[in-house]
């Protein structure tokens, strides 16, 4: 697996905030997401767009009811295709079958296309220990490669690099001359990789999409890399979460439309490629072979709680990250694995366990943009809220509340209890409030300093409601 | 893990009540004729609609990023196939065998007025050869299977007559789309080859691509550049 830095949410985010390129990158990469979506939801009318997010929703849930028959229609259809499916429980099985796959061929070169669920594996990792040279074709993954780092966003896997960061890199690492400008870049990496392109034996892909009924796996890109892995080499070797299922071609009509515009404000990304098994045999070029490897990886604990299982409908688009007031100051990197933002916080718990990621589903102000803007509708939320309900009870293994919170609530109980201690303890608080807040000491109250250090307490008012309900005149 | 294991596993998971068994899916379940009946109602929708279609398609294409042309014949079309390609000057096209393609590729004065460009069609070479020949050429030339006025796309088959290289490795693509084509929306499409689906008895061949506009990167600081691996320049005459 990817390495794992969820621990280290707090003070990863701390050093995000203090880092003025990220901040610069984050302003600009949320306004242009942000207007391009609504943009595009204008266009296709926002009635219509209400309908396919509520047709994409039924459609996904009863997929992840049945997703046992799917997975099974997929194999046989893309066995009918002339593929191989494979069932991979973890990222070890999983590399274990791409590397098995791969020395069977004697492959030296692979060409890969963004993957998300290879970042979870780790795969680069294990291809390069096996001496494969792999090159990752989408240009930002590209260069998170040449940085070793993880991706920042879903889709936009290094928009926290200036264009003079990546031109060092470029020096640096891939050995070009210094360049300034922006196209210049994008097409010195037209050149780096075009003869990957032509000499790679295999080229790995992800997929955004399987369908079920006919065994086909859609890929959405917009460079033409999903297109070169997919043409090119002779080898095809597909990953796919197993929750990418879709039952039947015409469902990708609701699907395609909600994906690009919620991702980049397109109507379609550039390319759609659909790949139903190898190439046939009077086909005049595409792989000879293709393998597609299905995977759980802990997707099947989301599937087990009723709770958590609409997490599996994220089709990946990034627009719940764009709309985070959390993610829109802290960035991708916080998170510490693959998956950042609304839908990070409840993903990332439930692959690498909720004990190496506690403050994750804290990471959140609950104010429900991520629902609104979700295009399959997720209650993003609601699932924060039962991982946090997870973690303080203790299952899976996160934090029992601290000593001083248990104080705390034990005397809390016992106060509100009794209508006289409560009635004092009330009277006293106010008084004490008014106190501090003349030696302006309010924020320095025992116990509450570090949620004090930046918030206000709410004013305890002089006057009680029991007081002010007699007042009224409606006694008791 | 093999596959019984882990469905098995899935099942478990998933934990449905014994009474709730599969409950089919329509997309799925539906038959050939009712299909037949979809895709022909389909069909008389788009002969009624087509310049609406037309004009719609014309305006997504050229918002996707697509050089367009409209011509109505095939005189035309050599006409400004001609142009396109002086303009660009190329040492080498790749060209795709679909008919239109070598009807308009293979007329006689294409052949004398670009002398100096070597046109090569995908026949002329075996699988290699033509890998290598798609990486050289300045432009590849294909026929398209459907387009979309929905999204302004063009849909192509690659397969026997079409390698996948062709409108692909090469910096600039050109597309030939006859009107009759154009459909309309992106269920359109999908409904149509649900039947071949259907009517090849489950084997609807290996690819399916939808061009919509160029080749376009937005990786670095959001700018988009078009181009990165794919085309830079794409051109789509529409012919009818
Ligand atoms: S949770 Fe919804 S908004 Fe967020 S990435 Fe997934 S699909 Fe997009």
């Amino acid at each position: 697996m990817a390495d794992i830095k969820t621990k280290e949410f707090k003070s990863e985010s701390r050093k995000a905030l203090n880092n003025p390129q990220i901040q610069k990158s984050l302003v600009r990469v949320i306004d242009h997401f942000g207007e391009a979506r609504v943009n595009a939801i204008e266009e296709i009318t926002p009635e219509v767009w209400e309908i396919l997010r509520e047709k994409a929703r039924t459609i996904k849930t009863h997929t992840m009811s049945y997703l046992d028959h799917y997975l099974d229609l997929m194999e046989a259809n893309v066995r009918k295709n002339g593929g191989v499916m494979h069932f991979a429980k973890d990222a070890a099985e999983a590399n274990a079958i791409v590397a098995s796959l791969i020395s069977a061929k004697n492959a030296k070169s692979v060409i890969k296309s963004k993957s998300m669920i290879s970042e979870e594996m780790g795969l680069n990792h294990v291809l390069e220990e096996m001496n494969v040279d792999v090159a990752e074709t989408d240009l930002g993954e590209y260069i998170i490669q040449l940085a070793e780092e993880t991706p920042f966003h879903i889709i936009a896997p290094a928009m926290h690099k200036s264009k003079e960061e990546v031109a060092k890199l470029f020096v640096e690492k891939a050995g070009t001359k210094l360049y300034k400008e922006i196209p210049e870049l994008a097409e010195a990496s037209r050149h780096l990789l075009r003869e990957k392109f032509q000499f790679a034996d295999v080229g790995i892909t992800g997929a955004n999409f399987m369908v079920a009924e006919t065994g086909t796996l859609v890929l959405v890109t917009n460079e033409g890399n999903g297109r070169m892995c997919t043409s090119a080499p002779k080898m095809h070797i597909a990953l796919a979460g197993m929750e990418k299922m879709l039952p039947s071609l015409e469902d990708l009509g609701v699907f395609l439309r909600l994906l690009a515009r919620s991702a980049t404000g397109q109507r379609l990304t550039s390319y759609t490629t659909f790949v139903s098994g190898p190439k046939r045999e009077h086909d005049k070029d595409g792989p000879e072979e293709f393998h597609l490897i299905v995977v759980d990886n802990g997707r099947s604990k989301m599937l087990q709680d009723v709770d958590l299982r609409e997490a599996l409908n994220c089709i990946r688009c990034g627009a719940c990250l764009n709309n985070c007031p959390i993610y829109q100051n802290v960035g991708g990197h916080a998170y510490g694995w693959v998956y950042s933002g609304p839908i990070g916080a409840v993903v990332t718990p439930m692959l690498v366990g909720l004990d190496q990621s506690k403050d994750l589903p804290f990471a959140s102000t609950l104010c429900g943009r991520c629902k609104e803007v979700c295009p399959v509708k997720i209650n993003i939320p609601h699932m924060l809220l039962r991982l946090r309900n997870k973690s303080t009870q203790n299952e899976g293994a996160g934090d029992k509340p601290g000593v001083k919170e248990r104080v705390f609530f034990s005397l809390w109980f016992y106060m509100v209890k009794s209508k006289f201690l409560y009635k004092t303890s009330g009277r006293i608080g106010s008084g004490a409030q008014k106190i501090l807040r003349m030696l302006k000491l309010e924020n320095r109250i025992p116990f509450f300093g570090r949620w004090t250090r930046s918030r206000d307490l709410p004013l305890i008012p002089t006057k009680s409601f029991r007081d002010r309900w007699k007042d009224v005149g409606t006694a008791e | 893990m093999d596959k019984k294991e882990f469905l098995q596993h899935v099942e478990k998971c998933i934990n449905r009540d014994a009474l709730d068994t599969y409950p089919g899916y329509e997309g799925i379940d539906r038959s050939l004729s009712n299909q037949q009946t979809i895709v022909s109602e389909i069909k008389i929708r788009l002969q009624k609609n087509r310049s609406q279609i037309l004009d719609k398609f014309a305006k997504t294409a050229a918002i996707a990023g697509w050089n367009f042309f409209r011509v109505e014949n095939i005189e035309q079309a050599i006409q400004k196939t001609i142009d396109l390609l002086s303009s660009i000057n190329p040492k080498e096209v790749l060209c795709s065998e679909e008919e239109i393609v070598a009807r308009i590729l293979k007329d006689k004065q294409i052949g004398s007025l670009m002398n100096k460009t070597k046109i090569i069609f995908s026949d002329e070479e075996n699988r290699e050869e033509l890998k290598l020949t798609s990486f050289k050429a300045d432009i590849g030339i294909t026929g398209v299977d459907y387009a979309i006025a929905e999204t302004g796309s063009c849909v192509i088959l690659p397969g026997i007559t079409l390698s996948r290289l062709t409108s692909l490795a090469p910096p600039h693509h050109l597309a030939l789309v006859e009107v009759d084509k154009v459909l309309d929306t992106l269920d359109d499409l999908f409904a149509i080859r649900k039947l071949t689906f259907l009517e090849e008895e489950g084997d609807m061949g290996s690819y399916m691509n939808f061009i919509t506009g160029p080749s376009r990167t937005g990786d670095i600081e959001q700018t988009i550049v078009k181009g990165v691996h794919g085309p830079k320049e794409v051109s789509l005459l529409l012919i009818g």
